[in-house]
């Protein structure tokens, strides 16, 4: 992607050097040939626009009336969310459901209900995709109480939808409400209207729970930064961070939702450019880095569209809080769910996978400290944003 | 009774004057059930009488299955001044008047009681200002006595059923004499008897009163009548007792007629109700075969009695003719072993009459020492399993009704057979209306209202584990709940077997008791599976409610969805879909779709591979179906090979 005139501008302005970034992100453009066959029969899970989910809920209900038109009880068959009918071809950054499928009989007392309960999210879900409005998991449930007698039914369906139709909650017009913001050099057309997120003044963009109308169009950042909380955005924001350093900045607020984290892999994979993290060195902001990166245990259907695995953690870690000489005043004291969660974040496969990453949490296990980003405002107020960001990005000190 | 006579002080008193002030002992006193004993004895004697006539003289022929519509008008009886044999026979031919057409053609027995006016006087010991005095009447058209036999009617101890051992429902000759005591001892009227014996030219009629020296006093003396039918017997009396309630007399002949259903029962009652049970089947119960006494159920005085009675026997002949299941081979060892005991020895040539006390108590210890085969036990004659669950079915009119008949079997030497029904019907509060007790009990087909908890039938019941067969127990062990059992216990083991003179409660042997159990268990053993099987019924109705109330919500969305499909050409309506998915629930034996067997198919053809030629690439007929590929040619051959 070429430059635009407006990062050349930039760049000779400060003495930043972005060339590790630069070298990431060329390493992230590079088409790596896989080696990665599909099982037969699995089929691509992806996002679809509106008219195709459409089409596709109106083929599902018309096989099952041919199936009633021949005599034949009706049978609902979802494929199946877990185990080995899942395949994720990282390196294509595809998803794939395989052949398992869990079928569904209207007429057996232990499914029917199900399948009562199914058909009516379908018709719920028909009537969002007709009149292109979206809905809460909630408002779904509010629309039927009798039949699913509590939310917890209700979402259990809601979940199913998806697969059956093989393709993501959000195409199913089913959105969950979002806290996220965004803000920094993009631009995007948010449910049709043109927004360049520069120039929102200090408050940014909130990131919309419809993602399927948002479009981004333009930006010329070359890296993205994702924040912990928006206690550290006020001081980025302030400084209008990104006219220095030409990136774009989200935070949750948090933990991180479902919205803002698609929106990252979306920004992610249409610019194709690096990500970092900026969280507090405690178990807790690991846990929300985890999650970004590779979505939370419980979707793993969904996880691969929310999650980001090019996500780089890049601080703040427990080796930075040496390194930049955090005085031992601001380190506070781990409790002991911080330190189980620790060990229990060290059990985990992805962290594994991540030499540095497994050794920092192991330091802060010893340590017993963490230690939050404002910790950083010992050395300055400042410091988060002239010294510690931008010494961090042109070391390449990130994990 | 002593009584001083010149002969010396002491006078041996007789039975009967024993008994004509004892009449409680058999159930006569004054309290409600005497009602009921005198339906009791007459209505006994009655069938055994109708089941005598039809057996050996086949009187009713051609009985249609049921009897015909009755319809009876009961007309009251002014009985003013003294009873005139035209007077009699003017009533009896006025009660039988409704019955007229079918009085020669249908077994049928009658009974009436009426309140009628009490004397001035009452005798000594009876007191009290409820008493009142009644009038009974008992009817059947069964064989009736000749005018010999008439004559000792009446008499203690005389009974055409003493001796022989048979299944019979009255058997020791102290019913009816008891009956006429009481009657004339608490009102000092007279007994009236008109019989006419199925093989006599005429009737004849009697009015008299029994005396203690076991005798009759007529005031009417024998004269023959032209009665209103072929054969038959009627017995007038009139009695005294406390008021006549509801529940005690009715409630037996209502349970009588219910084992009994081969004969029509008309009762009336002093309130002027008349009930009417119809004959209901057209067998009659099987006529017992008589048998001589069993080895086992003859105890020594027993056995002294027969040698008394026997007329010039030969020990041989004594033996082997006096009982069941003694012959040549066996009688000779019983000789044999007597004579081990003894120094003047006994041939099968002595006779019986002339043995010493010594030789006859040795015979008797070798007797009773040898071991028998069981009685032959065609001397019982059960009610039948087809006839009891019909009767029950039709009088109860329960959703589940069930009997079993016991095969034959004795205790003691004597021979016995247990029967027993069990209707249950969860829906009809009427059936508690039948007997107050879940538990019916019966002997040789006569209901057994009182001594309820004494009785073996009783006990029997008790031990059951109801539990066991989904029905509660209360706390007296019985079952509760919407349930009636009847237990019928037939054969001669009966007479004996009774605890007390009433014969209202039977003994508690081993082998009546376990048989009684494994009846009822067969029975409990019915139940569970017709409530398992209702269970399963009724969770078929629920599934099928709950599986339209989802198909409803169903057909619903799915028309909701396919009316804007645009590849539709005709749109799909809700009764459509509804309907056809309704079909589909109310289908009979529809089979679970079949999820799990392929996986099982699909590895029993993978391990028969070996049999298919190498280099062949096979692929199992799951995957297949699933692709929908055509087969190709030489993996088609190679797995229908397999």
């Amino acid at each position: 992607m070429k430059v635009s005139k407006a990062a050349a501008k930039i760049e000779a302005k400060i003495p930043v050097d972005l060339g590790k970034v630069r070298e990431l992100r060329a390493k992230m453009r590079e088409r790596r040939g896989s080696n990665f066959k599909p099982p037969k029969g699995a089929v691509i899970v992806e996002e679809m626009p509106t008219e195709i989910v459409h089409k596709k809920i109106h083929e599902t209900a018309r096989q099952l009336l041919e199936q009633i038109r021949k005599g034949v009880p009706p049978v609902i068959s979802i494929p199946q969310r877990g185990g080995g009918n899942i395949i994720y071809d990282e390196e294509n950054d595809l998803l794939l459901l395989g052949e398992g499928k869990s079928s569904r009989a209207l007429l057996s007392l232990a499914t029917s209900l199900d399948v009562a309960r199914t058909m009516r999210v379908l018709e719920i879900v028909h009537t969002l995709v007709e009149k292109d409005i979206h809905a809460t998991k909630r408002e779904i449930f509010y629309n039927d109480v009798n039949l699913f007698k509590n939310q917890v039914y209700s979402d259990k369906i809601i979940d199913d939808i998806p697969p059956l139709l093989n393709t993501t909650r959000d195409s199913t017009h089913i959105v969950a409400s979002a806290k996220g913001m965004a803000i920094g050099r993009l631009t995007i057309r948010d449910s049709g209207d043109a927004i360049d997120l520069t120039k929102l003044g200090s408050g940014g963009w909130s990131i919309t729970p419809f993602l399927d109308k948002v479009e981004i169009v333009e930006s010329d950042a070359e890296f993205i930064l994702v924040v912990e909380k928006d206690a550290a955005l006020i001081r980025l924001s302030e400084a209008k961070w990104w006219n220095k350093y030409p990136c774009v900045i989200i935070t949750g607020k948090g933990s991180a939702d479902i919205a803002t984290r698609s929106f990252l892999r979306k920004l992610v994979k249409k610019l194709k450019i690096p990500a970092f993290a900026l969280m507090d060195s405690d178990p807790y902001g690991m846990y929300i880095y985890s999650v970004y990166l590779r979505g939370s245990k419980r979707l793993s259907y969904e996880s691969p569209f929310l999650a980001t695995p090019e996500l780089k953690l890049l601080g703040v870690l427990s080796r930075d809080l040496d390194k930049y000489k955090i005085p031992k005043e601001c380190w506070l004291k781990m409790t002991d769910k911080d330190i189980k969660r620790a060990k229990e974040m060290l059990k985990e496969p992805f962290v594994q996978r991540k030499k540095e990453w497994a050794e920092d949490l192991k330091l802060m296990i010893t340590l017993k400290r963490k230690a939050e980003i404002q910790a950083l405002s010992s050395h300055g107020f400042e410091y988060l944003t002239e010294t510690y960001l931008p010494e961090k990005l042109t070391t390449g000190d990130w994990i | 009774m002593a009584q001083v006579s010149s002969k010396g002080v002491i006078k041996e008193g007789s039975i009967a004057q024993f008994m004509r002030k004892r009449t409680q002992l058999v159930g006569f006193s004054i309290e409600r059930h005497k009602h009921t004993q005198y339906v009791a004895e007459f209505l006994d004697n009655a069938l055994d009488a109708i089941e005598t006539a039809q057996w050996k003289y086949k009187v009713f022929k051609n009985l249609p299955p049921e009897s015909p519509e009755i319809e009876y008008t009961f007309k009251p009886w002014n009985i003013n001044g003294k009873l005139k044999a035209s007077k009699i026979s003017a009533r009896v031919k006025e009660i039988l008047e409704p019955i007229k057409p079918i009085i020669n053609k249908e077994p049928i027995v009658l009974i009436i009681l009426q309140r009628v006016e009490k004397p001035e006087i009452l005798p000594d010991d009876i007191h009290g200002s409820d008493i009142e005095m009644y009038s009974f009447e008992a009817f059947d058209n069964g064989v009736g006595m000749r005018p010999v036999d008439l004559e000792k009617y009446g008499v203690y101890l005389a009974s055409s059923k003493a001796e022989k051992l048979r299944q019979t429902r009255g058997s020791q000759g102290f019913g009816a004499p008891s009956a006429f005591s009481d009657a004339q001892n608490t009102t000092g009227k007279p007994i009236t008897v008109v019989s006419k014996h199925v093989k006599e030219r005429r009737g004849e009629l009697s009015v008299f009163y029994t005396t203690g020296e076991n005798k009759k006093k007529y005031t009417i003396q024998p004269t023959g009548v032209i009665v209103p039918f072929k054969h038959g017997t009627y017995v007038h009396l009139f009695y005294l007792n406390i008021k006549y309630v509801r529940g005690y007399a009715d409630e037996y002949v209502r349970q009588t007629a219910l084992l009994n259903s081969h004969v029509t029962i008309i009762f009336v009652d002093p309130n002027g109700e008349v009930t009417i049970y119809p004959r209901r089947v057209s067998e009659f119960p099987k006529e017992p075969i008589y048998t001589e006494p069993h080895p086992e159920s003859t105890n020594i005085g027993d056995f002294q009695e027969l040698i008394r009675n026997s007329r010039g026997a030969t020990v041989f002949k004594f033996l082997t003719t006096s009982f069941c299941r003694i012959g040549a081979t066996r009688a000779k060892k019983i000789i044999e072993k007597a004579n081990e005991e003894l120094r003047t020895k006994i041939t099968p040539n002595s006779h019986v009459k002339k043995l010493s006390d010594e030789q006859i108590n040795a015979l008797y210890r070798a007797f009773i020492s040898m071991k028998y085969p069981s009685p032959p036990v065609d001397t019982v004659v059960p009610v039948g399993r087809e006839v009891l669950k019909e009767v029950i079915k039709k009088n109860l009119n329960a959703e589940f009704v069930e009997a079993v008949t016991r095969p034959p079997t004795s205790s003691k030497g004597l021979a016995f057979v247990v029967e027993a029904a069990i209707a249950y019907d969860p829906n009809n509060p009427t059936l508690n209306d039948f007997g107050n007790s879940v538990l019916n009990r019966f002997t040789n087909r006569t209901p057994k209202l009182r001594d309820n908890s004494d009785c073996a039938i009783w006990k029997a019941a008790a031990s059951v584990n109801w539990k066991n067969y989904k029905i509660d127990k209360a706390d007296n062990g019985l079952p509760r709940g919407p349930i009636k059992l009847f237990v019928n216990v037939s054969g001669p083991f009966v007479h004996v077997m009774f605890k007390a003179q009433s014969k209202q409660a039977l003994a508690a042997d081993d082998t009546l008791v376990k048989e009684i159990k494994l009846a009822l268990e067969e029975l409990g053993r019915k139940l569970k599976a017709y409530i398992t099987k209702g269970e399963i019924e009724t969770r078929k109705r629920q599934r099928a409610k709950t599986l339209l109330e989802h198909a409803m919500v169903f057909a619903k969305s799915l028309v909701a969805i396919e009316q804007t499909d645009p590849k539709l050409k005709v749109k799909p309506t809700y009764e459509e879909v509804y309907r056809s998915i309704e079909e589909m629930i109310n289908e009979p034996e529809r089979k679970a779709p079949e999820r799990k067997k392929k996986a099982r198919r699909s590895k029993t053809k993978t391990e028969t591979r070996t049999r298919v030629k190498p280099g062949v690439k096979t692929r199992t007929l799951h995957e297949f179906e699933h692709t929908h590929e055509a087969i190709p040619a030489e993996e088609l051959t190679e797995i229908a090979k397999i």
